[in-house]
C-alpha cells in the first residue's frame, strides 16, 4: 500500500509532463536501456534465456537467485535497446515472440561460449590445462611419447606436449633452467631443486656377440663369466653411484672383469662387444645392433631405476596429470616396472655398525 | 715442486672420489705441529663425533665438583639406536662414567642422551669457548637427529628409515641431519683442535683427559679410521659418526715409534645404502696416507 501511495505524485508527474517532453523523455529512456545492454549484454542475455526457457517470470528469476522486478526491467531494456517485443505477455503465462523464438537460439549459443571460455580460464589459471614442454632422451622408448599424446587427445584434450630432445646428461640442467617442464631422468638423482615419482625399475641385461656361446643360453650367469672377459658399461660420469653399485654387484657375485670399457650408447656398446669379445650390461635394446643378442642376466641382479621429474613448486595439476600419465606409459608400453621390493624379500635393516648415529 | 703434504692430499681426495664420496681431512702431528689439510675448515656434520665434546664436558663438570661420574643414574628415556643401552630391554642403572663408555667406545645413542640431559647445553657451549672451538656447534641431542630423520623420512620408526630412504624419490637430498646449519657441525680443523687438548691434558683435569683417551681406545669399530693400521705397531683411539649417506671419525693414530697423529675425516656419499664397506674403509685409507706422509715430512 505504502509503495503505491509513494509512487502516486510520481505518476501525477509524469501524467503531467507536456507531449514533446514525453517523447524527449522516450529518447533518454530508450538510450539509457541502450547503454545499460551494451554494457552488460551477457547478462541480459542470460535473463533472457532464463525466462525464455521457464516461460514464466517467477521461476526465471528463482532460477537466476533474484527479484522478479529487476528481472522483468532488464528484459525490458533489452527489448528496448534492440528495438523489437521479445515476449508476449499475458496475464497467465509468457510466450516468445518469433523475434523472440530467433533471439534464444542465438543468446543460447553466446551464454554457452562464454561460459566455455570463462572455464577455460579458470582451468587454465588452476593449472588444469595448457601446454607442458616434455624433455625427450634418446633412450626413452619410441612408442612411450605417441601412447602419452594418444592419452590425452582421448581423455584431456586441452591438454598437450611438447617434445624436445636432449641428451640424457642434458635432461637435468633443462629441468633446472626452465627449459622444459617434465622428464624421464635416470636415478641416483640428487639435485635438490628437482621432484620425482614413483621410481621405475628396468633390469640390465648382457648384449654379446651372437656367435658368442653365451647367446646360446636363456640368460646369462655372471657367476660363471671369465674374468678375462671385457666389460662394457656406461661412462662412469654419468652415474657414478650407479656405476660403482654395478661393478661392486658384479664383483659380489665373483665376475671381477680384466678391463672395464665404456659405452654411452648401444651402437658403440655392440661394437666393443663385436671387437673385444666384451660383455656389455644394458637395458634390453628395442633392437639389438646387427651380430649381437641380448639376454637377461640369471637372478635379475642388477637394474637401472628413473622417475619422471619436475621442478621443485611446479605444483600445477597438469603436471601431475602428465607426469602419471607418462609413468603409466613407461609402465605398460616401456618395459619398466615399479621399483617397489620385490616380494619375499626382507626390509632394508642396518647393521649396527652402519646405524644410525653410530 | 710439490711437497709430499700436497701429493698425499691428492691422493687422499683422489681415493675419496673413487669410491664416490666427497672427503673433508685434518691430520696434524701432535709434537711437530705439521697438518695435511683437505677443506678442513669447510662446515661438516658431526653425527655422533659429538659425543666426545659431550663426554668432555662431563669430565670437566666433574673436575669442577658439579658431579660425581662414579654416581648412579637410571635412563628413563630411551633414545632409539643398535647399541648398549639403546638395544637393552630392560631397566639399567649405571655410573655416569659407565654411560661415557658406552657413548664413546659403542656410540650408544640412549646412554649419550642421558648424558646431555645431566651435564646440560650450558656445559658444552663453555667447554666450545673455553678451547676456541669457534665453529663448533650441539644444538642436537641424539633424540633430535633421529626425530628429524623420522620427518623428513616420513618413517614411523627408526627401524624404518633405512626402507623409506631406498624408496624416497630424492634420495638423501633435504635431510636436516645432513646439512650442518640444521645438526651439530664443525669443521675438521676444530675437532682435531680437541683431540689435541684431550691429548694433551688441556681440555679438562689430567687424569680426566686420561679417562676419555681410554674410552676413545675402547672403540669397539674397526672398519673407518682402525682399518688403515692393522698392525700391532700402531695404537688407534677414535670416535665414528654416522648419518645417511655421512661416515665420519676422529681419532688419535699413535706408532711405537712415540708418533702421535690427530686425525679428523669427514665423508658424504649420495648414495642412501646403508651398508658401503668401500665407503668405510677409505677412512683408514685416507688415514694411512695422511699419518705415513706426517711421519716422513
Amino acid at each position: 500500500m505504502q509503495a503505491s501511495e509513494a509512487s502516486a505524485p510520481a505518476a501525477r508527474h509524469i501524467a503531467s509532463v507536456h507531449h514533446h517532453d514525453r517523447k524527449r523523455l522516450n529518447v533518454c529512456i530508450e538510450l539509457c536501456c541502450v547503454m545499460m545492454v551494451r554494457v552488460d549484454l551477457l547478462r541480459h542475455l542470460r535473463y533472457f534465456v532464463a525466462v525464455a526457457e521457464e516461460l514464466h517470470f517467477g521461476r526465471a528469476a528463482a532460477r537466476l537467485h533474484i527479484a522478479q522486478s529487476p528481472l522483468s526491467q532488464r528484459i525490458k531494456a533489452l527489448e528496448t535497446a534492440l528495438g523489437v517485443e521479445l515476449l508476449v505477455r499475458t496475464t497467465r503465462r509468457v510466450d516468445l515472440t518469433p523475434a523472440g523464438a530467433l533471439l534464444l537460439d542465438e543468446a543460447r549459443a553466446v551464454v554457452e561460449r562464454v561460459e566455455r571460455l570463462e572455464s577455460v580460464v579458470a582451468r587454465v589459471r588452476a593449472g588444469e590445462t595448457g601446454a607442458l614442454r616434455l624433455g625427450v632422451s634418446p633412450d626413452l622408448p619410441a612408442g612411450a611419447v605417441a601412447a602419452l599424446a594418444a592419452e590425452l587427445a582421448a581423455h584431456h584434450p586441452d591438454v598437450r606436449v611438447l617434445p624436445a630432445e636432449h641428451a640424457p646428461a642434458e635432461l637435468v640442467p633443462a629441468l633446472v633452467d626452465r627449459r622444459v617442464d617434465i622428464a624421464f631422468v635416470r636415478r641416483p638423482l640428487d639435485d635438490a631443486l628437482l621432484r620425482t615419482g614413483p621410481p621405475l625399475r628396468r633390469p640390465l641385461g648382457a648384449l654379446v656377440a651372437s656367435d658368442d656361446p653365451l647367446s646360446a643360453a636363456a640368460d646369462v650367469d655372471l657367476a660363471l663369466l671369465d674374468p678375462g672377459r671385457a666389460l662394457v658399461l656406461f661412462p662412469r660420469d654419468a652415474a657414478p653411484v650407479a656405476h660403482e653399485a654395478v661393478l661392486a654387484t658384479c664383483h659380489a657375485l665373483g665376475f671381477t672383469p680384466r678391463e672395464v670399457l665404456a659405452a654411452a650408447g648401444t651402437d658403440f656398446a655392440a661394437s666393443l662387444v663385436l671387437t673385444a669379445r666384451a660383455v656389455a650390461l644394458l637395458e634390453e635394446p628395442a633392437m639389438p645392433p646387427a651380430g649381437t643378442t641380448w639376454r637377461p642376466l640369471a637372478g635379475a641382479p642388477l637394474d637401472v631405476t628413473g622417475a619422471v621429474a619436475w621442478r621443485l613448486g611446479d605444483d600445477r595439476a597438469i603436471v601431475g596429470l602428465v607426469a602419471g600419465l607418462l609413468r603409466a606409459v613407461l609402465l605398460d608400453t616401456g618395459g619398466w616396472s615399479a621399483a617397489g621390493r620385490p616380494a619375499g624379500r626382507f626390509d632394508v635393516r642396518t647393521r649396527p655398525a652402519d646405524s644410525l648415529l653410530s | 715442486m710439490t711437497s709430499a703434504l700436497d701429493t698425499a692430499t691428492s691422493r687422499i681426495d683422489a681415493a675419496f672420489r673413487a669410491v664416490g664420496v666427497r672427503g673433508w681431512v685434518h691430520a696434524v702431528d701432535l709434537d711437530g705441529g705439521r697438518e695435511l689439510v683437505l677443506r678442513a675448515d669447510e662446515p661438516v656434520v658431526l653425527a655422533s663425533v659429538f659425543k666426545v665434546a659431550l663426554v668432555t664436558a662431563l669430565y670437566r663438570r666433574h673436575d669442577a665438583g658439579a658431579l660425581d661420574v662414579t654416581e648412579r643414574v637410571g635412563v628413563a628415556r630411551r633414545t632409539a639406536g643398535a647399541t648398549g643401552v639403546s638395544a637393552m630391554l630392560d631397566p639399567v642403572q649405571l655410573s655416569l662414567r659407565d654411560l661415557a663408555y658406552l657413548a664413546i667406545a659403542l656410540s650408544d645413542n640412549a646412554a649419550a642422551d642421558a648424558l646431555f640431559d645431566t651435564v646440560g647445553d650450558a656445559a658444552l657451549t663453555e667447554l666450545l669457548d673455553e678451547l676456541g672451538l669457534a665453529r663448533t656447534r650441539i644444538p642436537q641431542r641424539c633424540r633430535d637427529m633421529t626425530d628429524a630423520l623420522l620427518a623428513d623420512t616420513g618413517a614411523a620408526d627408526v627401524d624404518g628409515v633405512q626402507a623409506r630412504l631406498q624408496e624416497r624419490p630424492t634420495g638423501l637430498a633435504g635431510l636436516s641431519v645432513r646439512d650442518p646449519r640444521r645438526t651439530n657441525a664443525s669443521t675438521p680443523r676444530d675437532m682435531t683442535a680437541l683431540l689435541a687438548a684431550l691429548w694433551d691434558d688441556r681440555a679438562a683435569a689430567p687424569a680426566s683427559c686420561a679417562a676419555i683417551r681410554r674410552l676413545m681406545g675402547l672403540q669397539v669399530w674397526p672398519h673407518r679410521l682402525a682399518s688403515g693400521f692393522p698392525d700391532d705397531g700402531f695404537r688407534v683411539a677414535g670416535k665414528t659418526g654416522t648419518v645417511p649417506g655421512v661416515r665420519n671419525e676422529i681419532g688419535v693414530v699413535e706408532h711405537a715409534d712415540g708418533a702421535r697423529v690427530a686425525l679428523a675425516l669427514f665423508t658424504s656419499a649420495d648414495s642412501p645404502a646403508a651398508t658401503l664397506p668401500q665407503a668405510d674403509r677409505v677412512i683408514g685409507t685416507a688415514a694411512r696416507i695422511a699419518v705415513d706422509a706426517l711421519r716422513a715430512a
